[in-house]
């Protein structure tokens, strides 16, 4: 019945496919050549400053996809089956996210040509959290291959696709853990960067806060990916569905900030919130978004637009946090200064585009996605 | 026993041989350098003095590098080294940002860059040579020893000329100890050493790492398993028809 829904508009591609697909097909150029050159003739990144915009983007993008595991964790293991459409959509955003990831991860890597060590048991540091970081994102890119084989190919009838469904409720446990383990080990990279770090965002609860600001992250993703896919597919919005998530992203928000102040606090360093000039500006910046998220999700669930910009306020926060504690917050040796080259730039720019690319074809072209969408949900 | 040196930045004149010697005998890349001598002036115009200090790898007895770095492709030595092997490091540059004396270092214009910093020159250790940069001082501002018998040499020679050190053996208790230890005149923030604790650089990743690690993944696995069940029993007994209903409108 909806295999031809999903071929009934096959024509053509709107404009803005052209220019997504352009922009990343010029990424890809620009990949190939920082692989082929060296990173001091395609990056500004120094010795002062030996992580810039690319790690920052990693560690913007991991969170940014946690849609796919909170949204599991709703389906699979709340058993809320209501939300299958979406949690199908997250997932795709998400697989597509973490390919977007690893593929700027190894542009970033300067001897890509052996990153397969990382995956050498003898190899292995246990001690540190790059190593957990890089094994279990891995993994879970794994896991997220098994979760969409059998949507995409749910409709042939594979004993395989059976096999795995069956599976589905504890492959996507397996993938949840693994996404608590690398949202938090992420924050916990910089555990060792006290030095560094501006006290402002380093704490030893950082893998905490961490997790805690990818599950709100994640559940905000799903969100507005709900709102704007079944929107461009012309079909109403599951405002309800879209109200639970953002309404249990709220409580998570307030539980972050109750963190977040109660860390400092403990700390005793409550002060430096304006006594860090510049800094301290982006840390109320920070907070007024996350703010502003919180009351929109718990204030105004009955208006989809204001939902729709507290999830943009929520992943601007994210944008802002990650941003700040990868590269604006460290305080590098005196005298060495950063700013991304523009190639730097355009592979970031071409990521977002191929990852926005895929999906709208994903949504567009797979029927099960498609139908995720187009037919009622519940 | 680990092996160590003592700096005596006071007899330290900046003839840089040390430097010179090592870049000849250790070729580090162009731009890049396992020893130097920092030149350091204070005081406002007339009244200028300059301080020098050889700065490298401090050769930590915790270093924040080794525990930062996924594939083991940095080592502490029993015998005092933290050595680099090229052949394991995948290039991720946490060892760069996670040093606090910001050593390691890489040719951002190679195609594939190698870490590049001091090795204590292990390899001539480990056949009972000096150090490069030991062997050719000609002032005696360098010392291979023990490091405890060197700390003890320089509680001595503090005890014996108070005017002519602060009372601080700098790398004794910095970062839970360093295997290269200062003397100095003048405090060490002046010389660009950075204040640290006594608490070793990656202590505390290190505690979460191997604590808080499989903490989280049995609590959240135990929780996951927990919900699961839960939700799955309360669907059975809200009636079969119920959850058929449910079943078949997915």
């Amino acid at each position: 019945m909806s295999a031809t829904t999903a071929t009934r508009s096959k024509p053509s591609f709107p404009i803005s496919f052209y220019v997504l697909g352009v922009i990343a097909l010029l990424g890809l150029a620009l990949g190939v050549y920082r692989l082929a050159t060296s990173l001091g003739a395609t990056t500004n990144l120094n010795a002062g400053y030996p992580w810039g915009l690319w790690i920052a983007f990693d560690f913007f993008a991991v969170p940014l996809s946690a849609g796919a595991f909170t949204l599991a964790a709703t389906l699979h293991i709340f058993n809320r089956k209501e939300y299958h459409g979406i949690a199908h959509l997250a997932l795709l955003a998400g697989f597509l996210g973490y390919a977007m990831v690893i593929l700027v991860l190894v542009l970033d890597i300067n001897r890509w040509d052996q990153f397969y060590n990382v995956l050498l048991p003898p190899m292995w540091n246990l001690h540190s959290f790059m190593f957990e970081v890089a094994m279990s994102i891995t993994l879970y890119f794994g896991v997220m291959l098994l979760e969409l084989f059998p949507i995409v190919f749910g409709r042939k009838n594979w004993l395989a696709v059976r096999v795995v469904e069956q599976l589905v409720p504890l492959i996507a446990g397996v993938g949840v853990l693994l996404s608590t383990v690398h949202q938090s080990s992420i924050g916990a990279i910089f555990l060792t960067l006290g030095y560094r770090l501006d006290p402002l965002w380093w704490s030893p609860i950082l893998p905490l806060l961490f997790f805690t600001s990818a599950l709100f992250s994640g559940l905000s993703v799903a969100a507005l990916l709900a709102i704007l896919t079944w929107r461009a597919l012309r079909r109403p919005v599951p405002l309800p569905l879209v109200q639970g998530l953002t309404r249990v992203a709220a409580f998570i928000m307030a539980a972050f900030l109750v963190l977040k102040f109660g860390d400092l606090l403990l700390a005793g360093e409550l002060g430096l919130m304006f006594t860090r000039g510049a800094l301290s500006l982006v840390f109320w910046a920070e907070i007024i978004l996350l703010a502003a998220a919180m009351v929109i999700y718990f204030r105004a669930q009955e208006n989809e637009n204001a939902l729709l910009a507290g999830a943009i306020c929520t992943l601007a926060w994210l944008a802002l946090n990650r941003f700040t504690v990868a590269w604006f917050a460290q305080h590098a040796p005196a005298g060495a200064t950063y700013f991304p080259s523009w190639i730097e730039i355009g592979i970031v720019a071409a990521a977002f585009a191929a990852g926005l690319l895929f999906y709208a074809l994903g949504v567009r072209y797979v029927p099960t996605l498609n139908a995720a969408v187009t037919e009622k949900a519940h | 026993m680990s092996k160590a040196v003592l700096v005596d930045t006071t007899f330290c004149l900046a003839c840089n041989a040390c430097s010179a010697e090592c870049k000849f005998e250790n070729r580090p890349p162009e731009g890049l350098f396992y020893t130097r001598i920092d030149q350091i002036e204070m005081g406002e115009y007339p009244a200028v003095r300059a301080n020098y200090i050889k700065r490298q790898c401090m050769h930590c007895e915790h270093p924040a590098c080794v525990s930062a770095c996924p594939v083991q492709a940095l080592h502490k030595l029993p015998s005092g080294p933290v050595v680099y092997d090229a052949s394991k490091c995948i290039g991720c540059r946490y060892c760069m940002v996670a040093c606090p004396f910001n050593i390691p270092k890489i040719d951002f214009n190679a195609r594939f860059p190698v870490i590049t910093k001091c090795t204590f020159c292990a390899e001539r250790q480990a056949v009972g040579e000096s150090p490069v940069c030991v062997r050719t001082c000609p002032f005696g501002a360098l010392k291979l020893g023990e490091r405890d018998e060197l700390i003890a040499e320089a509680q001595g020679r503090i005890a014996k000329s108070p005017g002519r050190y602060i009372n601080h053996i700098y790398g004794q208790e910095e970062a839970g100890g360093t295997s290269w230890l200062y003397l100095s005149s003048v405090p060490f923030k002046e010389l660009g050493l950075p204040e640290l604790g006594p608490e070793p650089v990656p202590g505390l990743s290190e505690k979460v790492a191997i604590y808080g690690t499989p903490t989280a993944l049995v609590t959240v696995g135990a929780a996951l398993a927990g919900v699961y069940w839960i939700t799955k029993r309360r669907m059975e007994l809200m009636g079969k028809p119920a959850a058929q209903n449910k079943k078949e409108s997915k």
